[in-house]
């Protein structure tokens, strides 16, 4: 697959696939994902619960059961991450990708200091201990905008609001230097107010450590006001890719046009029917089952096709 | 409740380690021609079938019976703690061999076990150590593994295996640590049930040997002059039994207090 980004690649997925065997036969989250993220480009993936997207997160990461069975390759920096073993992939994670995970209330460990767990971050990847980590661990909450540092990272997450547990976990996310920063669904559970900070720390965050980023939500608002670049996905497929721009002005798939219309600015119209489930995958697009505009031909599986424009969408409407 | 129990548990404890200097006499003095007194002013709870002093005695076996409880429940704890943490977190086969070897020793004839134990490296507190650990470790590796299959799946452990964190610093600052709220608690409990159990080898002759003061064996001293003289059973009976019933109190209210999970917030003692 070429893909058309301006910048050279940081990341780039080729026909990613991960499967989970249970005894009804193998249930396909991800399947045959292919994308890129270029250097300094904040790469958002939108979809449902169960639409695969955080598997894809955690298949970056390293982080899935042994059970899964994955397929394809996952290329950082030209290094394909699939092949590391343990002890790399130690390495990668925290230091080249960092990850700011979701649940602010319970993704930090209640019976540590803030200030240990962001340093284990600075300690393990940054090769500074003692006091000099302790520096680095004040200027870390500093830049993440949180008050009085030096106090903060003496305090236990308990004594820490909602927002500031998740600037604690993007410092710790960035405390590595990574070159990509994942963030799961950053604003799951937040109300709006803590929302806007958390789009606005995940953004600081990015720009001054220069890092890609790959945001996973399903939030349309933090994609639209976040990422460069926008990713659909559906039952374990991405339909479509496209500028953040574009994509909300002018979306080509017909489930991103749904979508779209869902929201309360386009008069929430709601989508018929529910998301197919794991082991009842509509052969095909899958998609078509929900679709007003099927056809015979929706019964075969679609390739992305590149467009004008640099979109790329999975659907018959747009073949040659 | 909880004020009283620990007011008796402190109160035993004090006690005990003043015994030396608050008990009236040696705990091991003879006075043959006093033997089993009735209580009065010299010998507020009499003497025994050899003229000792029976307070003096309650008093100094207070010591040697909780001291051992503590530390063997300990040493159990620690024991459950490192295989029942490492089969929970690790699971698949580590997993399945530890089970397997918690099981077969949960199916051992506790009494029977001890008594072999005794047999082969002859009766005293190490042995008597060495008995309950080896008989009782099973059952806390079991409770602590249940407990680290609950950890292992909080978002926390993602996040700090995500920052690239070795199972064995997972384990160390992360696993254990969140342990021990419940271990706390589990600790409380079955230290009650230590006390029972070394009073109970010590009746049997297995443990601490006389002329050792210690509440296990003065019961099974008294037992011939159970009618003439019952304060020599009842005494230390009623010693077991308060400071058993105090512990198991305190064990539940810390149990109210601290395994209701608080959404995930630290253990406060």
């Amino acid at each position: 697959m070429s893909t058309a980004t301006a910048t050279d690649p940081l990341l780039q997925i080729r026909g990613l696939s991960v499967g989970f065997p249970t005894r009804a036969g193998t249930v396909m989250a991800v399947d045959d994902v292919n994308l890129s993220i270029g250097k300094r480009e904040t790469f958002g993936l939108i979809g449902e619960t169960g639409s695969g997207k955080s598997v894809l997160g955690m298949a970056v990461m390293r982080l899935l059961p042994n059970s899964a069975r994955i397929g394809g390759a996952i290329m950082l920096e030209g290094i394909d991450i699939l092949t590391l073993d343990p002890e790399a992939t130690r390495r990668l994670r925290g230091g080249s990708i960092g990850l700011v995970p979701q649940n602010p209330g319970s993704s930090l460990n209640p019976v540590l200091r803030v200030g240990t767990q962001i340093g284990e971050a600075v300690r393990l990847h940054r090769g500074v201990s003692g006091r000099e980590a302790g520096q680095v661990v004040h200027d870390l909450l500093d830049r993440m905008g949180l008050p009085e540092p030096e106090k903060t990272a003496r305090q236990y997450p308990f004594q820490l609001s909602g927002g500031m547990r998740q600037r604690v976990l993007t410092a710790i996310g960035i405390a590595g230097q990574p070159a990509l920063l994942i963030a799961d669904e950053p604003t799951k559970g937040l109300d709006a107010i803590i929302r806007g900070q958390v789009i606005e720390t995940l953004h600081k965050a990015a720009r001054e450590t220069k890092a890609s980023m790959l945001v996973i939500t399903h939030d349309l608002q933090v994609a639209e006001q976040l990422c460069d670049r926008v990713g659909v996905m559906y039952a374990g497929k991405i339909l479509e890719i496209q500028t953040a721009e574009r994509l909300f002005s002018a979306p080509q798939h017909p489930y991103t046009k749904a979508l779209l219309n869902a929201t309360p600015r386009k008069g929430l119209v709601p989508l018929p029917g529910t998301a197919p489930g794991l082991f009842d995958r509509p052969p095909g697009c899958v998609f078509a089952p929900r679709c007003g505009l099927v056809e015979i031909a929706c019964g075969e599986d679609q390739a992305m096709r590149g467009m004008n424009g640099g979109a790329q969408v999975r659907c018959r409407l747009h073949a040659g | 409740m909880k004020a009283m129990a620990i007011g008796v548990l402190a109160a035993i404890a004090m006690a005990s380690l003043a015994a030396p200097w608050i008990a009236p006499f040696d705990p091991n003095a003879l006075d043959i021609a006093n033997r089993l007194a009735e209580f009065g002013p010299t010998h507020p709870l009499g003497t025994d079938h050899l003229g000792r002093d029976e307070l003096s005695r309650l008093l100094h076996g207070g010591r040697s019976t909780i001291l051992l409880a503590v530390i063997a429940t300990a040493a159990t704890l620690g024991v459950g703690i490192v295989f029942g943490a490492v089969s929970g977190y690790f699971g698949g086969k580590v997993d399945h061999a530890i089970q397997s070897l918690v099981l077969l020793f949960q199916g051992l004839p506790r009494i029977s076990f001890m008594l072999a134990i005794a047999g082969v490296m002859g009766p005293g507190p190490f042995t008597l150590f060495i008995a309950v650990v080896v008989t009782s470790w099973a059952d806390f590796a079991r409770i602590v593994r249940a407990e680290t299959l609950k950890i292992r799946e909080e978002p926390y452990i993602e996040a700090v295996r995500a920052l690239g964190a070795s199972p064995g610093y997972v384990m160390t600052f992360y696993v254990v640590p969140n342990l021990i709220g419940p271990m706390v608690v589990l600790f409380t409990v079955e230290i009650g049930r230590m006390i029972l159990a070394i009073a109970a080898l010590s009746f049997l002759g297995l443990g601490l040997q006389p002329p050792t003061a210690d509440w296990g064996i003065m019961i099974s001293d008294s037992r011939p002059y159970f009618r003439s003289a019952p304060l020599l059973m009842i005494a230390p009976g009623l010693c077991i039994a308060i400071t058993t019933f105090a512990i198991n109190l305190l064990g539940d209210s810390l149990r109210d207090r601290l395994d209701t999970r608080m959404d995930g917030h630290p253990v406060v003692l």
